[in-house]
This record gives C-alpha cells, sequence and structure tokens, in this order.
C-alpha cells in the first residue's frame, strides 16, 4: 500500500505535461506499438489519477478506528453457511486487494518511467533545455 | 479493522474457559436453541481464534511497507481489459473485505458477551464466586 502511494505521488509529481502522453501505447517486446482501440498513455494516466481516491478512501474505511454499529448489542447469527465461507472470502478479498495494488503500483511505475522517457527524447540530456 | 482486533483481543482476555461454551448455541429469539448440525459457541469461537493471525498477515500485506518486485523496470502491460476491470475489483475486493470484518468484528463482540452471561448464571454477582 505504502508503495502504492508514493508510486501515484511521484507519478503526479512528475507528470507535469499529461498531453505529452496522448497517442503513446505501452511498448510491446519486438512488435509495432498496438493501436485502434487500445487505450494510450494519457488514458490510462486519467484511469490511475481517478482510482487513487477510491484506493485512499475504501482502505481508510477498512483501517478505520471510529465505532460503527459492529459493536451494538446485536444477538450471534445462527449462520453456519457464513461462518464456513467466512475465511474463504476473507482470504478471497485480501489476496484480490493485494494483486491489485500490485498491479496499480507497477502501472503507475511504468506510466511515470514512460513520461520521463518521453521527456528525455524532447530535450536530451546532453544539450540544454530549450524552453 | 481496530474495532475488528479490540474485539479479538476482548475475546481472547476474557474466555479463560473455551470449555464453558460447549454445547451453548447461539439464541434464536422466540425459538428453542436449535441442535444438531450447527457449531456450538466453541467451534465459533475456535474458529474465530484461528481467523485472527489470517487477518493480521493479510491486512499486514495489504498495507506493507516493504519493497517488493513491483518497482522493478517492467514495461507497462498492454492490457485494456485488465484496467477496465481494476477498478471493478478494487470496489469489489474493498466492499468484501469491510463486509466479512464488520461481521467477524460483532460475531466475536456476541460471543464474549455471550460467555459472560454463562459466568454470571454460574457466578451470580449477588453471591461470592465459589471458587
Amino acid at each position: 500500500m505504502e508503495q502504492y502511494f508514493s508510486a501515484t505521488q511521484k507519478m503526479e509529481q512528475e507528470v507535469m505535461f499529461p498531453s505529452l502522453l496522448r497517442g503513446v501505447f505501452p511498448q510491446q517486446e519486438g512488435a509495432a506499438p498496438a493501436a485502434g482501440g487500445h487505450t494510450d498513455l494519457y488514458e490510462r494516466y486519467q484511469l490511475l489519477k481517478a482510482i487513487k481516491p477510491v484506493v485512499e478512501k475504501g482502505l481508510a474505511s477498512v483501517t478505520d478506528q471510529s465505532p460503527t454499529g459492529a459493536d451494538a448489542d446485536t444477538p450471534l447469527d445462527d449462520d453456519d453457511t457464513m461462518d464456513a465461507q467466512l475465511e474463504e472470502r476473507l482470504s478471497h478479498h485480501l489476496a484480490g486487494l493485494q494483486q491489485v495494488l500490485t498491479h496499480l503500483t507497477r502501472d503507475t511505475n511504468a506510466l511515470t518511467r514512460r513520461y520521463s522517457q518521453i521527456l528525455e527524447q524532447i530535450s536530451p540530456s546532453e544539450g540544454q533545455p530549450s524552453w
């Protein structure tokens, strides 16, 4: 999670001109960049930015410290089906969450790197920046 | 999450004699306690105890601060299907996790309360405890 947050923070700090990502497609090994129907990095950037508050809010909600109704004087459910499934559901959601976060972190880091490469192409480090 | 952890901690501190929960079934309103095929509170106690390290480990893993391979120089996946599904999967897992934690917390609190009730029956507060 920490890695996810530093990755998105880094992306937001470094990608100063997101429009530079328009029409840039993820590189595929040994093949020409795919076009037509695939999202370019600009769209991916927008998606990653939009998803960040969803992650923050969701994780805050899961790790919250504020009292909810869970402490109310509710009787025990006689719900064995739920009990048996609880462990399964827990594993499913924890693993799924871990997977999604890892994927998002990787994509975010890769996008930030690609952006830096684009900047390098525009303004090679051996010359002076022209703006 | 904090509530879940305090609930389990409280349960582990208070339930000194888990065997007192044997043959005790969750109370159903206005009906005799169900028997035969239903788990008693002793079994539920064991389940809740067993599930706790899973929750701890899983959540620690999701909120981890240690570096993993996500920062490796991996190219962006040109995986639009994955992108479109990411937000959905994220919501699904966050909501599911929240639900499971709430359920576990509620069950844990209810079990601890039921145990206290049993203690009261054995050793009513108007008399001296007999051990």
